[in-house]
C-alpha cells in the first residue's frame, strides 16, 4: 500500500535532500510528527527541501514543516526549500511569524484563595442584594402611593391579564396538590392516632396544620416557582431587549408599567389561591377520613368546628399578602437586574425563585413566633 | 484535489416553506471550488435560510443538495458528520461557547474530531489565534471579554480549526465599524487564497462585495441569480437596479475601482 504521505532523506554532497510528498494534512498528522520527529533524530547539518510530490497541505501540514525547518535552523544547517507549488510556498510563508508562546489557560488562582474570595464575595453579595431589595420595596411603596393618589394611572389591562395568569390559571395545579397533601396528613395523621385509639383527632391534624400552615405555605412556594420566575424572566428578556430603556426614553415609569401590576396582581391572587388550597386539602382530608378512618362528611365538619377556630383560618390567610409581596418583589426585582445576554436571565431566574423562597419560609417562621406571643 | 472552477456544492431545484410562505421555489445554484460567493438579496428573500439549509441545519421542502460531489439527503448520518468536517461556519454573532476561553473554543473540534498531541494542538491554537490576526494573548480570554471585532476573529479561527474546505460565513461585518469591516475583507481574502478556501457569506455589505467576492448570487422571487458584480449591473431588473446603483452601491464601487 502507498503511504498517505512521506518524507525520503538522500544525500547531495554535504548537503541533505529532503523529499517531501504526499497529503500532509490534518487526517495523516500522527504519521507527520512521526515522519517529522525522524528527520529532527537524524540531525542533519544542511537540508534542501524539496515539496514537489505534494498533493495538498494545511496548516498542520504546514505548521510541522515550519516548525522541523526552524529546528533545523536552530541546529546551527541551513534549511533551503527547493521546489514548491506556489500556494504550498505561500502557506508556508505564513507560518514564518513564529507565534508567541503565550500561555492559552486562565491564570492559576490556588484552592483556598479562590474559596475564601467566594465566600467573602457571597457574603458582601448577600449583604448588597439585602440592602439592594428594601431599597426596592421602599421604591415600590413610593410608586403605590403615587398610583393611589391617582388611580386613573394604575394599569388595568396589564393588571387583569397578569391576575389571570398567577391566579385563574394556577387553580388546577394549586388545587390538585392542595388535595393531595389534604390526602397524605389525614393518612399519616390517623395511621399515628390509632395507636392511642385517637383516630378522629386527625380531622384536628389535617383542619389545623392546613390552615395554619401548610395551605398558605404550599401556595406561596408554587406561585413563586411559576409566577415569580414568570415575572424575572418576563421583565428579564425585555431588558437584554433593551426595551426597559425603550420605555425610559419615552417616558414611561417602569416601575408603574411593569412592575406594580405584577405586584398587585400576586397580592391579591395570592390569598384567593390560598382560600382555594385550604379548601382543597380540606376536601381531601374528608375524603381519606371517610374511605380510611370510616369518619363520614357531617362528623368530619362537626369534628372540624368544634375544634378549629375562625382564627386558625384567618393566621393562615393573614400570611397570604405579605409572602405575595416577597414573591412580587423579588421577582421583579432579580427582572430588572438581568445585564448581558440571555445566559443571564436564566441566572436570575433560578435565583428569583430560590430567595423568593427561601424569605418566604423564613417570613413564615417569624409570623409563627410573632403569632405564638400573641397567643394564637 | 479537483481543479478550481468545479462546483463543489450544487443545489439542484430546491424548495423550502414556512408553512404556506414559499421562501425557494425550483433553486438552483453552483459554488465553485476557491471562489469566493456572496448571497444578497431583500430582507425575507431567504438568504440565512438558504445557508442554513445548506449547512443541513434546516430540511429542504424539495431539491437536492450535493457537497463533494455527494448527495446530503440520502447520506447516512456517520458520513455526513465527514463531510460536516471538512466545512467550517462562521455564525452571525460568532457563537463562540460563553464558558469557554477562546483557546477552549477553538480546541473544541480538535478534541471531537482528531487525536493530536496535546502539544500540536496547542501550537496549532496559537497559529489560528495568530492566522486571524487577534493577539496571542487573547487564547486566555473569555469572550465576554472580547470586543465584537475581535470575537468574530475568535469564532473564525475555530471555524477554521479542522483547515476546512469551504467555509460558510453569516453576515461576518455586520456591527463592525468601517475600517474593522474593511479589515476583516481583507483578511478573509487573504485566508481564502493562502489556505485555497472556497468561501460562501451572506452579506449586506455592499463595500465587501466590491472589493473581495468573485461572484453575486442575488435572491430574487424566490429563485436566484449569480454573476459577477459587473454583470450583475447590466441586468434590469428593478431590485438589482436599485441594489447596485442607489448611492451606497456605486460609492462602493467607486471606492473600489479607484483603489
Amino acid at each position: 500500500m502507498a503511504e498517505a504521505a512521506w518524507c525520503r532523506t538522500s544525500r547531495d554532497g554535504r548537503v541533505a535532500v529532503l523529499d517531501i510528498g504526499g497529503a500532509w494534512t490534518l487526517p495523516h498528522a500522527t504519521l507527520l510528527e512521526r515522519l517529522v520527529a525522524g528527520v529532527e533524530r537524524a540531525a542533519v547539518p544542511s537540508a534542501r527541501i524539496e515539496l514537489g510530490g505534494l498533493e495538498s497541505l494545511d496548516t498542520v501540514g504546514a505548521w510541522l514543516l515550519h516548525r522541523l525547518i526552524r529546528r533545523l535552523e536552530n541546529q546551527g544547517g541551513k534549511v533551503a526549500i527547493g521546489d514548491a507549488a506556489p500556494e504550498h510556498r505561500i502557506l508556508l510563508q505564513r507560518m514564518m511569524l513564529p507565534p508567541e508562546r503565550r500561555t492559552l489557560s486562565r491564570p492559576y488562582v490556588p484552592v483556598f484563595r479562590a474559596l475564601a474570595e467566594r465566600i467573602g464575595m457571597a457574603t458582601v453579595g448577600f449583604a448588597v442584594e439585602g440592602r439592594d431589595l428594601i431599597q426596592f420595596l421602599g421604591l415600590t411603596s413610593v410608586t403605590f402611593a403615587r398610583v393611589l393618589l391617582r388611580p386613573g394611572r394604575i394599569r388595568v389591562v396589564s393588571l387583569f391579564s397578569h391576575l389571570e395568569r398567577v391566579g385563574l390559571n394556577a387553580l388546577p395545579i394549586v388545587g390538585l396538590l392542595s388535595f393531595l397533601i389534604g390526602v397524605v396528613l389525614s393518612y399519616q395523621g390517623a395511621d399515628q392516632l390509632r395507636a392511642f385509639g385517637a383516630e378522629i383527632y386527625s380531622v384536628n391534624l389535617v383542619g389545623v396544620s392546613v390552615l395554619r400552615e401548610i395551605g398558605v405555605l404550599l401556595t406561596a412556594i408554587l406561585v413563586a416557582g411559576r409566577s415569580g420566575s414568570a415575572f424575572t424572566a418576563e421583565i428579564g428578556t425585555m431588558k437584554v431587549n433593551e426595551e426597559i430603556d425603550a420605555m425610559k426614553t419615552l417616558g414611561l415609569d417602569v416601575m408603574e408599567v411593569l412592575v406594580l401590576p405584577r405586584l398587585l396582581a400576586v397580592m391579591i391572587a395570592l390569598p384567593l389561591l390560598t382560600f382555594f388550597a385550604d379548601l382543597a386539602a380540606l376536601t381531601g382530608g374528608a375524603l381519606m377520613s371517610l374511605a380510611v378512618l370510616g369518619i363520614s362528611l357531617p362528623q368530619f365538619l362537626e369534628q372540624l368546628r368544634s375544634y378549629v377556630t375562625e382564627a386558625t383560618f384567618w393566621v393562615g390567610m393573614i400570611k397570604a399578602p405579605f409572602f405575595a409581596g416577597l414573591i412580587g418583589l423579588v421577582g421583579c426585582y432579580e427582572g430588572l437586574k438581568v445585564e448581558g445576554g440571555a445566559d443571564s436571565v436564566g441566572r436570575m431566574t433560578t435565583k428569583a425563585v430560590v430567595e423568593s423562597i427561601f424569605l418566604v419560609i423564613v417570613a413564615d417562621a417569624a409570623f409563627s413566633i410573632m403569632f405564638s406571643y400573641l397567643g394564637f | 484535489m479537483p481543479p478550481p472552477g468545479d462546483p463543489i456544492i450544487r443545489v439542484r431545484s430546491l424548495v423550502t416553506r414556512f408553512g404556506a410562505q414559499t421562501v425557494h421555489d425550483n433553486l438552483d445554484l453552483d459554488i465553485r471550488r476557491g471562489e469566493i460567493l456572496a448571497l444578497v438579496g431583500g430582507s425575507g428573500t431567504g438568504k440565512s435560510v438558504l445557508l442554513r439549509t445548506i449547512l443541513g441545519l434546516k430540511q429542504p421542502e424539495g431539491g437536492s443538495i450535493e457537497m463533494f460531489g455527494q448527495p446530503m439527503n440520502t447520506l447516512a448520518p456517520r458520513e455526513q458528520l465527514h463531510i460536516q468536517r471538512r466545512w467550517g461556519v462562521l455564525f452571525q454573532n460568532g457563537a463562540l461557547f460563553s464558558s469557554l476561553t477562546v483557546a477552549q473554543n477553538i480546541r473544541v473540534p480538535f478534541r471531537e474530531n482528531t487525536t493530536l498531541s496535546h502539544k500540536l494542538v496547542n501550537d496549532l491554537i496559537r497559529l489560528k489565534i495568530q492566522l486571524v490576526g487577534l493577539p496571542p494573548d487573547a487564547g486566555a480570554k473569555l469572550p465576554s471579554e472580547l470586543s465584537g471585532g475581535m470575537k468574530k476573529r475568535a469564532a473564525l479561527a475555530r471555524a477554521l480549526a479542522l483547515d476546512p474546505e469551504i467555509l460558510f460565513l453569516d453576515e461576518p461585518t455586520a456591527g463592525l465599524d468601517p475600517i474593522a469591516a474593511g479589515d476583516f475583507d481583507n483578511l478573509i481574502r487573504d485566508l481564502q487564497r493562502s489556505l485555497n478556501l472556497t468561501v460562501v457569506m451572506v452579506t449586506h455589505d455592499l463595500d465587501t462585495l466590491a472589493a473581495i467576492t468573485d461572484r453575486i448570487a442575488v435572491l430574487l422571487d424566490r429563485r436566484i441569480m449569480v454573476g459577477t458584480m459587473s454583470e450583475l449591473m447590466t441586468l434590469p431588473h428593478p431590485w438589482i437596479r436599485q441594489y447596485f446603483h442607489g448611492p451606497r452601491g456605486r460609492a462602493a464601487l467607486a471606492a473600489h475601482r479607484g483603489e
